[in-house]
């Protein structure tokens, strides 16, 4: 499932091994109905949830986080 | 009413609290401490001989924390019964000894909390769990962070309203003697600190202290039996919500609403009748759920309600007198019901409650997915 929906979300910079901070963690509901917690990217200002979301996948071997979500 | 509930109303009643001061305590060991109170709580009380005490509960927490059992060896006791619950936090803790009393297996339960924690007054409570890994879920202050961001897309609050409760929280623990953080802290002075978890600043999230309580439980027949009036135990109300992290708005603590209707259906009252209010304030933001799901204001009211003074002593409904978590120590809702205690007997000084008859004490536990309240009366 590509898209979802963000329900909620907070930036964090309390430190921790191997994630620069600060970074957008979310919580976002899938369309097939399924919730994830994963890195949120590129928000607008405000607070805004629900909000959609689409799926992104790193190229293979690049450092960070596997997968995010982006408004869409 | 539940049948649990109901075998719980009166039967039960606390005769004794102690507490350590909070804070740090450089070359204490947990089990020191734990000792210390409930030396302080057997004062209280007035019980000198021990072996009167035929239950002893300690706790757990991810593996760490008391035994009662080698706590019982330390002081030379062989109670009947000992026990523990991981995650032993204390309203989950005070039900147990509850139902020990109430199902007639012991008579006088002592139930012991102490830690002294690396790190204490600075660190952030929690610990890694398994979302760490991938994404850096930062312990339940993240849970109510995201709580909280949808409390104010849903209702359009602020974070005033939770600077509101920090200056509350800071000014009541200006008054308690035992208190980790009695410095007070003016909204101009919370909103100008920096974010940790936004909409979250350090503020708001609860920093590990070094402390103890100790608090006795009787049965209620036998409660007059001990050196100050007792505070009977009137109602519980508990529900687990296990899918609270999967369902968007049950970060809002809706599961709240179930303990609620469980807890007041059981006392025969409701919100209105409440003179003090505790509440397991692991964040700022516990305290406006709270408030909404209980009734206490409608839903999305609870910023109104924290305005002006409102929680404050003197205010419409005083909320953690002691200072709470935030203010008093960290020891995961044990020290409220010490502080309840001594509220319904008259005995907080300049943060006294005046003719406090009814105090109420709610919390949540494994990240909001577990909801409990009970409500303590004087007569």
């Amino acid at each position: 499932m590509q898209t979802g929906t963000l329900l909620s979300y907070t930036k964090v910079w309390v430190p921790r091994a191997d994630l620069p901070t600060p970074y957008t963690l979310g919580q976002i509901r899938l369309d097939d109905g399924v919730t994830v917690f994963a890195h949120v990217r590129e928000l607008p200002e405000g607070v805004h949830v629900p909000m959609p979301m689409r799926l992104k996948v790193s190229p293979a071997g690049s450092p960070g986080p596997v997968f995010w979500f982006e408004p869409r | 009413m539940s049948p649990t509930q109901a075998a719980l109303s009166r039967k039960v009643a606390v005769v004794g609290v102690g507490t350590t001061h909070q804070g740090v305590h450089p070359g204490k060991s947990d089990y020191q401490l734990g000792v210390e109170a409930l030396r302080l709580a057997m004062a209280d009380a007035g019980i000198e001989n021990r072996h009167r005490i035929d239950g002893v509960l300690g706790y757990k927490f991810y593996g760490a924390g008391i035994d009662p059992i080698e706590f019982c060896k330390l002081v030379g006791m062989e109670p009947r019964v000992t026990g523990y619950l991981d995650y032993g936090t204390g309203g989950f803790t005070t039900q147990y000894a509850a139902m020990l009393i109430a199902t007639g297996v012991c008579n006088l339960v002592a139930c012991v909390f102490a830690r002294n924690p690396a790190g204490a007054m600075d660190d952030f409570s929690g610990l890694p769990n398994e979302y760490d890994l991938t994404c850096g879920f930062v312990n339940a202050g993240a849970v109510a962070a995201l709580g909280w961001t949808r409390h104010m897309a849903r209702y359009g609050s602020t974070e005033e309203a939770l600077g509101h409760v920090f200056v509350a929280a800071r000014k009541h623990a200006a008054l308690n003697p035992i208190a980790a953080f009695p410095d007070r802290v003016t909204l101009a002075e919370y909103l100008a600190a920096p974010y940790v978890l936004w909409p979250f600043r350090g503020y708001d999230i609860c920093k590990v202290t070094a402390g103890a309580v100790a608090l006795i439980f009787s049965r209620a027949d036998r409660a007059g039996d001990f050196a100050k009036p007792p505070v009977y135990l009137l109602a519980v109300g508990r529900q687990q919500t296990p899918r609270m992290l999967e369902a968007g708005d049950q970060l809002l603590c809706f599961g709240m609403r179930m303990a609620a209707e469980q807890v007041y259906d059981a006392a025969g009252l409701g919100p209105a009748d409440v003179d003090a209010l505790f509440i397991s304030d692991a964040s700022t933001a516990a305290v406006i759920h709270t408030l909404e799901n209980y009734g206490f204001c409608g839903e999305g009211d609870g910023q109104d309600f924290v305005k002006d003074g409102g929680i404050e002593l003197g205010g419409r409904l005083p909320i953690n007198t002691n200072g709470g978590q935030l203010g008093e120590g960290y020891l995961v809702g044990w020290l409220h019901h010490a502080e309840l205690v001594r509220q319904l007997r008259g005995e907080c000084g300049h943060r006294q409650v005046s003719g406090a008859e009814v105090a109420q004490y709610c919390t949540t536990g494994r990240f909001r997915q577990d909801s409990l309240s009970s409500i303590y009366v004087r007569s």
